[in-house]
């Protein structure tokens, strides 16, 4: 499980790769510390290569969410997989975050 | 009391490497030291046999001028004063010998007198000749003439030192002279000088102590090495002991030869002990050093070791601790689950560690059937800490509330309270009147039942409401439905849908239906177990990812 970060002005991009399982969840959290200090930028979560999350790895998003909505910023799911889409439909949390 | 043990094992496992390790060494050190020994017998043997040569050698070149110059002074004998030039000639032939003499016997020659004896002594300023026997000097007193005239002659005479400011060390090589009839006339002393002796003894030593002495037969000093090179007192010492003493510990070896004709002198050598074993006690040095470094690291290792040893048992002890507490409280979160079911209704959950974040209850109320199912995201024992409150909160709830909307209002609200972790629990809760199958239930998140609808195997239509704990202050909707007699709704977690097999393939939720489908005639019980085998048999002995949870609820007549 890969976690990539790049910060600008305006949005901070979390680029998620593998399968965020509950093995990767603590590490990949700790990775995505800064997301949680978006000061109003635009929070992406690019999901491209992102196979695979479990409940842990809801976990993780909500929390970003919460501290995100607080800050007053967007989160943005980009281009999750049929497998995470169908779990958020679910869950019901598909209508709770933005995705493109 | 381990620890003690422990400790003697350690200094125990030192010290018996330390003696193996010196047990080797040792034998290495008398190895080489044996080698070394030999090699030394050996070279000794070559410089003394060159030594003995050498003197043998000068020695016999005086004997060879005699025989040499035998017929010159023969013929001399006829005129005495030509004897003066004989025997300067027999000295001038070798350059050892400095002085001759020959000491005639008695009255030999009647005009002489009784004793006569001339004589010729080499120096600086060329030969000195002069007769020099007299009242005060009989020669026929002398032992080497009484020697070579009782005929045992040739003899070699015992080494002295002669001269007053500068003596010299001397030998006289005595030898009969014969007239041409063969009667034995005088004895002819050659004096030989023996100062080149030292250069012989000295040139070949290659140790910078050991030295070399020339002996007479019955151990008396002939020549030695020189005084700046080594004091008087070593060679007393090894005088001593070839006189029959004990040898100085600091003499390595005394070998010696002896001259194989007359004089038969001996010649030894003496060897110093720290000179000969010098390159052997360096590398004994060396040994031991690297010894004691290897044994140090050796006990740095085994204290590391047993360091280590010690934390595993301890880290083993602790787990071993933490193992049977969650054992305990794998019973206590068992404990909590229902075990009499009304009829028509059967659930099962099977956790994927000791403890784990699902739930399920049902019981009755008032005639009324209330059930629920959960999943508390994660696993293990946080997981399980939130589904016990969860569960204990729908059964306080439930006893006074009769909708699942504010039932999961309310629950929502307590689990939103104090979730710094931002965990959050997928509920589905129902409440079926069994008399005229109606049913009332919420879905907050969870995976959508399955309605077992007369003939039909579907999903239960439901919305899908936020998950508890996610926002606090959010109104829940309810879905009413009703089911025949005979109608069942089957509830379930994603530790079924995505049971694993060893190919890492999903159960997936087809495979369930079709199951469902199979097993809808059978009773709550034999269902559920049908299922729970049909899951097995699919994973194969692949280890458990999820927490399994199942509860299916039937409608039959409450007796």
């Amino acid at each position: 499980m890969k976690t990539t970060i790049q910060e600008t002005d305006d949005k901070i991009v979390a680029i998620l790769s593998g399968e965020l399982d509950t093995a990767a969840a603590q590490e990949t959290e700790e990775a995505l510390q800064p997301l949680l200090d978006s000061r109003g930028r635009e929070v992406i979560i690019d999901c491209t290569e992102l196979e695979y999350i479990a409940s842990s790895g809801l976990r993780i998003l909500l929390g970003i969410l919460k501290e995100a909505k607080a800050a007053g910023s967007r989160v943005v799911l980009k281009n999750v997989n049929d497998m995470i889409r169908d779990v958020m439909v679910i869950t019901g949390l598909i209508r709770i975050f933005e995705f493109e | 009391m381990a620890k003690i043990s422990s400790r003697i094992a350690r200094i125990g496992i030192v010290v018996i490497a330390a003696l193996m390790v010196e047990t080797v060494a040792l034998i290495q050190y008398f190895s080489v030291r044996r080698v070394i020994e030999d090699d030394n017998f050996v070279r000794s043997r070559i410089v003394l046999g060159a030594m003995r040569d050498e003197v043998s050698h000068k020695l016999e070149l005086v004997e060879l001028t005699m025989q040499e110059n035998q017929r010159n002074i023969r013929q001399a004998l006829g005129r005495p004063d030509s004897l003066f030039r004989a025997v300067e000639h027999l000295i001038d032939d070798n350059p050892i010998i400095v002085g001759g003499c020959l000491a005639f016997i008695p009255d030999y020659y009647p005009s002489r007198g009784r004793l006569f004896e001339p004589y010729v002594a080499k120096n600086e300023k060329g030969f000195h000749a002069e007769q020099i026997a007299s009242p005060h000097h009989d020669y026929t007193l002398n032992p080497a003439y009484i020697q070579v005239m009782e005929g045992h002659g040739p003899v070699w005479s015992d080494p002295y030192l002669y001269g007053d400011s500068s003596p010299r060390s001397l030998t006289t090589y005595s030898f009969p002279v014969t007239d041409p009839a063969g009667k034995t006339v005088a004895v002819c002393g050659l004096d030989v000088d023996l100062s080149w002796l030292g250069d012989v003894l000295n040139a070949r030593q290659h140790f910078r102590s050991s030295f070399a002495l020339l002996l007479t037969e019955d151990g008396k000093l002939v020549a030695g090495p020189p005084a700046g090179r080594t004091p008087e007192r070593e060679v007393l010492r090894v005088l001593d002991y070839l006189s029959g003493g004990r040898l100085d510990k600091r003499f390595a070896a005394v070998p010696s030869i002896r001259l194989e004709k007359a004089p038969h002198w001996q010649l030894v050598q003496v060897y110093y002990r720290n000179e000969l074993y010098a390159p052997l006690r360096k590398m004994h040095l060396l040994h031991l050093s690297l010894i004691l470094i290897g044994l140090l690291m050796l006990l740095l290792m085994i204290n590391r070791y047993a360091r280590n040893e010690q934390k595993l048992y301890e880290a083993g002890i602790e787990q071993a601790r933490i193992g049977s507490e969650l054992a305990v409280a794998g019973r206590i979160q068992a404990s909590m689950l229902p075990k009499i079911f009304p009829d028509g209704v059967y659930g099962v959950l099977a956790p994927a560690r000791e403890v784990g974040g699902d739930l399920y209850d049902c019981f009755l109320r008032d005639g009324k059937l209330f059930f629920c199912i959960g999943d508390v995201s994660g696993k293990g024992v946080p997981s399980a800490m939130i589904m016990s409150k969860v569960h204990s909160l729908f059964r306080v709830l439930s006893e006074r509330e009769d909708s699942p909307a504010l039932i999961a209002g309310h629950l929502n609200q307590l689990a939103c309270r104090n979730n710094e972790t931002n965990a959050f629990v997928t509920f589905f809760l129902g409440i079926l009147d069994p008399q005229d199958g109606a049913l009332v239930y919420c879905n907050a998140g969870h995976d959508r039942p399955v309605w077992l609808n007369g003939d039909t195997v579907s999903l239960l239509p439901a919305e899908s409401n936020l998950p508890l704990g996610v926002f606090p202050d959010i109104s829940y909707v309810e879905q009413s439905c009703l089911l025949k007699e005979g109608d069942g709704l089957f509830l379930y977690t994603d530790g079924l849908t995505e049971a694993r097999n060893p190919e890492y393939k999903l159960f997936m939720r087809e495979r369930m239906l079709a199951e469902l489908s199979r097993c809808r005639e059978l009773p709550a019980r034999a269902l559920v177990e049908a299922m729970l085998a049909a899951v097995g048999q699919f994973v194969a002995g692949a280890p458990q990812s999820d927490d399994l949870t199942m509860l299916y609820i039937s409608r039959k007549s409450i007796v």
